[in-house]
């Protein structure tokens, strides 16, 4: 029998009891807007801390001097100045496992430029920083080695930076003034997005490290750096050998602690985006029960079907239809049941994660192989839950289901 | 002389799924000729419908021999005893047994659809059918919307559209009052003399009987009469009364 055919008898025959269809397809269509709803919510989750692994990195480390007390004492006082920038070119030059090092020096301050204003982050770097991050620019070059060496006043600047000192005009030559000192626009780095609590990594100017200690850190002790592993180097091995020069150089004993701190900020980005990926599964588990609460209600309203159809299936069988047929017309019934279902509750799972966005603001992401996905589930439910009540009818004796009343 | 359309010889069915097996035919043998027109009566539970089943393959004999054309039915698989009903037999019941739920064209066109006939090719043919049987007018009405007569014309259509060897009539008149049953049967005549299709009619009703060529009497699963009412217009006016004890 031709299959277009038993998709339309399907439909006539479902389309002829519409309250009981209706009522039986809701468990579909709720169980796989749920799953979808689910499945957004969660893709939005997972999104955002790859997103921000992305803009973060996964092979560079952050070591810092901050906080750290030794002998109950807080270690500020008697740190030299440049402790930051000889400890980075050791690590740097002593290290084999770490590709480049710089120290750096971060604050906020006042930016101007000929059409406006802006509150930034600055900061100044050895150009290594850019290999350490990875770090292009898309406009422009970046800064040199020998620019730093000649002290040029020279700087970087981030999209959002760019965009808020200067709009729509091209930055590249263009110059700004911080601490009255002036400074030419040489790159725009490329956007790196933007991180968890809002944070904007494209908010940012960097310079060159020599001028900006000179010029703009003024007091500002740097306490930071950052090193990034040598190619094919995992990122422990890089950090064990910073410890061990970093304790070295510092003359620490061996049962004094460290001085230094060593972050890795992907391991704790890894580490939530490990937690939001059971959670996405936790939540699709249990939006599959309520999918399988739905197909026991197809189940049960083809049996109903069936059963009220009995002299249906005996004239059927009369007229020539063998038990393939019956079994595939049942069949049919089920798998377009829930098939149409599950396209509805498609479209009901994807306004509610979108209702979620626009309430609470979460991110959701709805892709395609989310509709194929409902397609295909609904259907594998409808054949599964199908079949049963399809296969009974299918061995229905044809004169006892004439006789039938 | 061509080999019957429809042969039995000691034919038994006997339903043994009860404690007491229930013999519903014993021993019976018929010889139903190509073209002829037969009646079989006989009180309820005398046998005559589950006869009817037996040959019109929707049931395998317990015992005994069925021969319908070349084919031995009780060695036949279910799916091949289908195939059998769909192409070489029409049935046609008391109650009509259309789908509701589907226009008379579609109702007619349902047999050639297991068939595997196109849509277009098979509406064509349900449509060339309810028009040689007055129904031309009413291809898209639901079977609901119809008298009975005409319901039961829908369901000859839907009999005859696979242009099968024998229609097998099951108390097709018991729901119609006597001006159309007589409607039906001059139809059934007609078919029978015009088109050479034969039939096999079961009723309990002597008067209906008398329409066809031959009539059978069923009592308590035997054959207890077997005549000729009419030397029937088509030349095979069986007379001989078999396997009657």
């Amino acid at each position: 029998m031709n299959p277009l055919t038993v998709v339309y008898e399907a439909f006539i025959s479902l389309s002829h009891n519409k309250v009981r269809t209706g009522l039986s397809v809701l468990g579909i269509v709720i169980g796989i807007a749920s799953v979808i709803a689910m499945l957004a919510i969660g893709e939005g989750a997972q999104q955002r801390v790859e997103r921000e692994i992305e803009a973060l990195g996964d092979d560079w480390l952050t070591i810092g001097f901050w906080g750290i007390q030794r002998g109950g004492v807080r270690r500020q006082q008697g740190v030299p100045p440049d402790l930051a920038e000889r400890d980075a070119v050791a690590i740097g030059k002593e290290c084999t496992a770490v590709r480049a090092a710089t120290p750096s020096n971060t604050m906020r301050v006042q930016v101007v430029s000929s059409y406006g204003n802006h509150q930034t982050a600055v900061q100044g770097v050895y150009p290594d920083y850019f290999n350490i991050r990875r770090w292009n620019a898309v406009a422009g070059e970046l800064f040199t080695h020998d620019d730093m060496i000649t002290m040029r006043r020279v700087c970087c600047v981030g999209q959002s930076s760019a965009r808020e000192l200067f709009g729509g005009v091209y930055p590249i030559g263009q110059t700004i003034r911080v601490n009255r000192i002036t400074f030419e626009v040489i790159g725009l780095l490329e956007a790196k997005g933007s991180g968890g609590e809002g944070r904007d990594f494209d908010d940012i100017i960097v310079f060159p490290w020599r001028v900006f200690q000179r010029l703009v850190a003024g007091n500002e002790i740097s306490q930071t750096m950052y090193a990034a592993a040598a190619p094919d180097v995992p990122l422990s091995v890089a950090r064990e050998q910073i410890g061990s020069l970093l304790r070295q150089r510092h003359r620490l004993a061996s049962d004094e602690t460290d001085d230094f701190r060593i972050i890795d900020r992907s391991v704790a980005a890894q580490a939530s985006a490990e937690t939001t990926r059971t959670f996405n599964w936790l939540l699709t588990t249990i939006a599959c029960i309520s999918l399988v609460v739905g197909g026991v209600g197809v189940m049960n309203v083809t049996l109903v079907s069936v059963t009220e159809r009995t002299r249906e299936i005996g004239t059927r069988m009369a007229i020539g239809a063998n038990g393939t047929h019956i079994l595939g017309q049942f069949l049919t019934e089920a798998v377009v049941l829930c098939g149409v279902g599950g396209l509805l509750g498609f479209w009901i799972g994807v306004l509610v994660a979108q209702f979620v966005s626009w309430r609470l603001g979460w991110d959701v992401l709805v892709s395609y192989w989310m509709a194929m996905l409902a397609i295909g589930f609904s259907t594998a439910v409808g054949l599964s839950f199908g079949f049963y009540p399809a296969w009974r009818a299918s061995k229905l004796d044809p004169i006892e289901a004439l006789r039938y009343e | 002389m061509s080999a019957p359309l429809i042969e039995t010889r000691e034919l038994w069915k006997v339903y043994d799924q009860c404690e007491v097996p229930v013999v519903a035919v014993r021993e019976t043998s018929l010889s139903i000729p190509h073209r002829q027109f037969v009646a079989i009566s006989g009180a309820s539970g005398s046998g005559k419908s589950t006869f009817m089943h037996l040959i019109g393959c929707l049931d395998r004999p317990s015992q005994g021999s069925l021969m319908f054309e070349e084919h031995e039915v009780s060695k036949l698989s279910k799916k091949q005893l289908a195939a059998l009903r769909n192409r070489r037999i029409g049935f046609i019941f008391q109650s009509f047994n259309l789908l509701g739920r589907t226009t008379v064209l579609d109702n007619v066109a349902l047999p050639l659809a297991y068939q595997g006939v196109s849509l277009r090719k098979r509406r064509e043919r349900a449509a060339e059918t309810l028009g040689q049987l007055g129904l031309g007018d009413r291809m898209r009405h639901l079977p609901n919307q119809l008298s009975g007569g005409q319901q039961q014309r829908v369901a000859i259509a839907r009999a005859l559209v696979t242009r099968p060897a024998i229609l097998l009539a099951d108390e097709p008149t018991g729901n119609l009052d006597s001006d159309r049953a007589v409607q039906i049967m001059l139809l059934f005549k007609e078919l029978n003399e015009r088109e050479g299709i034969t039939i096999v009619l079961v009723t309990h009703e002597m008067n209906l009987a008398s329409y066809a060529a031959r009539h059978v009497v069923f009592s308590d699963g035997r054959i207890v009469s077997d005549d000729a009412v009419r030397a029937g217009g088509n030349g095979h006016g069986y007379g001989s009364s078999e396997g009657v004890s």
